[in-house]
């Protein structure tokens, strides 16, 4: 066979195929449009054969709703409940965010809805974003025998994590995280003998363990959530710079400075945070973006008491003297002994959301409201 | 029900979650241990301290202003239990440098300090003072050596410590006035040691021998440390020499005791120490009845390549000047570098046995502070029989003296260079930590 004659083969087969699938749609819709003239003709049997496969192929979602909602409404009257079930089952499916509304739907679909949930169990979330500390003193530790003037400033770290949402209700989550992050703070104290300055910089990184009960809006595009609980923390890595600056009454200055000091030992490594946060969820399709606030507030003391004065155990050059009590040289060098404190933390990240719909049948129905509203309208006593 | 579980699990952990650290739950460190860093601009020195009943203490150092040429005065701290500072004051000349050597509480409830006045480069005389517990001055007397004439001499005097006997003063140290002797082969008489014995009133002591036994000392180098006067009037002096010493054939230096009668006689040399070493003493303190009222003295013993270690040695509280004197004489296993600053002190703590506070320069151009502790046996103790401690940083640092807060912490005093480690301020350092000389509460 020629490559000539295997290429025109080739463009009428693709051809075929694509007049075919839009013949599919095209026979669908007008299925899709039978049926419902069938419907409102009093015609119910007919309509799952005139729909036949239609629902599972070749309708577009909003067509696949209605073709679905025909079929309910048709095995109600026909009085196949199973049938009706299976039928709003797939409904769901195929549009998870589905909520029927006497406003737009029959009150025995509303009634039917109230035995299927397409709630996610589990909902995963991933999340990117900024931070900032804020140091919080417990205990003034320094060198300095005279009140001295200390002062912080914001210093940005950024967080990077995700976790999975259990989804008690609607509208109540119980969740949790794992977090990466960076945390860093500056502090500068003045007044050191005299007109001396010390500068710090803490840096530090962190895994994040937050489990927290959230309340969420369910229903429209933008979606309001909340939530407080607690975390646990683990420091995994301390540094800290050190610029210790001798200022002289003429004004001539003697700096002293190094690289960063790792000082992970004098420090607790596991902290308990509790947190508080908000945020916006922005639906994309299935899914969500989001936007969330949070401050987490340390409540364990992070300097571990008995370091605090000592170098890193074997990093001392000196042969006599015990070696996991050797007084660490940023004593002296540059005016330091770390204040014991907690570290609160505000971030703010941006996330995405894909919950995990599982459309399925309630345990038990809530149709009481609904069965009280049919039997209003049937003219029946309310109690 | 897997929710009510759950809820049931959080719950539990909520107590766990909200005990928040802070003043409530939290001990606050700066009560049990600290390092603190006296002075402002300038260079200080830490040389003693006294623990007052009220558990604060009064440091002595000096301190002078940054740049060349600035002179240095007596600076006097009086610190709270927390090491913060209560008051301070500076004395001193305004154009000759003074340092400072020991401070002691006296028995009316004041304090007296000796140390020196540089006159020239090369001669320093003697400064004491009596203030009382608020720093204000009671009294002061600048003291050089007077010569057999009474003309006050060239020499240049290095005051090591003053001690209250009872009725007024008596100051030790050496002087290189040390008058006409006949020379002794292989021997330099280059210092005589000092027994300075004052009036209440800070005047000198004239009655009987004392104006000539001001200096005493062989064809030798001699310096007295610690003074102690005894009931019957007479007094004990303990020093180092390197006079020739009974049957030893080699000069050294070793330690030196004598006692002075009531009426200023110099009498009974002894010698302690090993021909092959040089013993040098740094400090000596009477020892509680508890532990039988020994001296105990501490010091560094320097060997043939000039190595230091320490030395601690035990006196009967009555003297023979005999070889039956010394209850133990232990040189502890330690080896403290050359170069050394020569200076130990040590106290007799509460627990039993003697702190003792040395200099080390184990590391080359870094020397540190050393801590150990001996028992009453002068044994190394359990807690430090590994290892030493050691305290200090970068830049060279040097001892002052060791003593027991009320609460049975150690406290140290001394200097360390802060800042940049070669070239930074040197600050009156005080280090207080616990009982086993950690910085743990």
């Amino acid at each position: 066979m020629s490559r000539t004659l295997r290429i025109v083969i080739a463009g009428l087969l693709f051809v075929s195929c694509t007049f075919r699938v839009l013949a599919q749609d095209v026979d669908c819709s007008q299925a899709l449009a039978q049926a419902e003239d069938e419907f409102t003709a009093g015609h119910f049997y007919a309509i799952p054969t005139i729909l036949g496969k239609c629902p599972e192929q070749g309708l577009s979602q909003e067509q696949t709703v209605r073709a679905y909602l025909l079929l309910c409404q048709a095995y109600l009257i026909l009085d196949n409940p199973i049938a009706a079930d299976d039928s709003y089952l797939r409904l769901l499916k195929a549009d998870p965010e589905y909520v029927a509304s006497e406003d737009k739907d029959p009150i025995d679909i509303v009634y039917l809805s109230k035995k299927f949930t397409a709630r996610p169990v589990f909902t995963p979330h991933a999340r990117l974003g900024l931070n900032t500390s804020l140091f919080r003193s417990i205990y003034a530790v320094s060198t300095e025998p005279y009140d001295i003037s200390t002062s912080g400033s914001p210093s940005i770290g950024i967080q990077l994590g995700g976790g999975v949402d259990w989804n008690i209700s609607d509208n109540i989550s119980l969740c949790g995280e794992i977090n990466f992050s960076t945390k860093s703070y500056k502090r500068e104290s003045t007044g050191i003998a005299g007109l001396d300055k010390q500068n710090i910089t803490g840096s530090q990184t962190w895994f994040d363990f937050p489990l927290y009960v959230k309340w969420a809006k369910d229903a429209g595009n933008i979606r309001p959530f909340g939530y407080a609980g607690f975390a646990f923390n683990y420091l995994l890595s301390a540094k800290n710079e050190f610029i210790y600056t001798d200022i002289k009454p003429a004004g001539s200055q003697l700096v002293a400075e190094g690289p960063n000091e790792n000082v992970t030992f004098q420090r607790n490594q596991l902290n308990r945070s509790f947190l508080l946060g908000g945020g916006v969820k922005l639906k994309k399709g299935r899914d969500f973006w989001y936007v969330d606030l949070r401050y987490m507030a340390g409540m364990s003391n992070l300097t571990n008491v008995d370091k605090t004065y000592y170098a890193q155990p074997g990093t001392s050059k000196n042969p006599i003297g015990n070696p996991d009590y050797i007084m660490s040289s940023n004593v002296t060098k540059y005016h330091y002994v770390g204040d014991l404190y907690r570290l609160d933390n505000i971030s703010l990240s941006v996330g995405f959301i894909h919950p995990l719909y599982d459309p399925r049948k309630v345990r038990k129905a809530r149709t009481r409201s609904v069965s009280r509203e049919i039997r209003k309208k049937e003219g029946g006593s309310v109690k | 029900m897997r929710v009510l579980k759950f809820l049931i699990f959080l719950s539990c952990l909520v107590p766990i979650m909200t005990g928040c650290d802070g003043p409530a739950n939290v001990q606050d460190p700066n009560n049990s241990f600290f390092t603190k860093f006296y002075g402002l601009d300038g260079n200080q020195t830490g040389d003693d301290m006294v623990v007052l009943a009220d558990g604060t203490f009064v440091l002595f150092g000096t301190t002078a202003p940054s740049g060349q040429g600035q002179i240095s005065q007596w600076y006097f701290v009086r610190v709270d239990p927390r090491g913060m500072v209560l008051s301070e004051r500076k004395f001193g000349s305004p154009s000759l440098n003074e340092t400072a050597s020991d401070i002691e509480l006296t028995s009316d409830g004041n304090l007296v300090a000796v140390g020196n006045v540089y006159k020239t480069a090369s001669d320093r005389d003697i400064r004491i003072m009596t203030l009382r517990l608020d720093l204000s001055p009671i009294d002061s007397a600048v003291l050089p050596v007077l010569d057999n004439t009474g003309v006050v001499t060239s020499g240049d005097e290095e005051a090591q410590t003053v001690t209250e006997t009872t009725d007024g003063f008596i100051i030790s140290g050496s002087t290189t006035y040390v008058g006409a002797k006949p020379p002794v082969a292989g021997y330099t008489d280059t210092r005589d040691g000092l027994n300075i014995r004052l009036n209440k009133n800070l005047t000198r002591y004239s009655t009987g021998g004392w104006l000539l036994t001001q200096t005493y000392g062989k064809y030798s180098d001699d310096i007295t440390v610690r003074i102690y006067q005894l009931p019957n009037g007479s007094f004990y002096v303990f020093g180092h020499s390197d006079a020739q010493a009974p049957n030893q054939t080699a000069k050294n230096y070793n330690y030196w005791y004598y006692s002075i009668s009531a009426s200023g006689v110099p009498t009974n040399d002894s010698y302690l120490g090993n021909q092959a070493t040089n013993e040098k003493l740094g400090a000596v303190v009477l020892a509680p009845p508890q532990a039988g009222s020994y001296y105990i003295l501490s010091g560094i013993v320097f060997n043939q390549s000039g190595d230091g270690g320490i030395s601690i040695v035990a006196l009967k509280n009555t003297l023979q000047f005999a070889p039956s004197d010394p209850f133990f004489l232990e040189s502890l296993s330690v080896n403290l570098g050359s170069g050394l600053v020569e200076a130990t002190s040590v106290v007799p703590s509460a627990l039993g046995g003697y702190y003792v506070l040395s200099n080390e320069n184990s590391t080359v151009n870094n020397q540190n502070w050393l801590l150990t502790k001996v028992g009453n046996d002068g044994k190394l103790s359990p807690n430090f029989s590994s290892y030493p401690l050691v305290f200090g940083g970068e830049g060279p640092d040097g001892i002052g003296a060791i003593r027991e807060s009320l609460d049975g912490r150690i406290v140290m005093i001394g200097t360390m260079r802060t800042g940049k480690p070669d070239a930074g301020e040197t600050k009156m350092t005080l280090v207080k930590v616990n009982s086993d000389g950690k910085f743990e509460n």
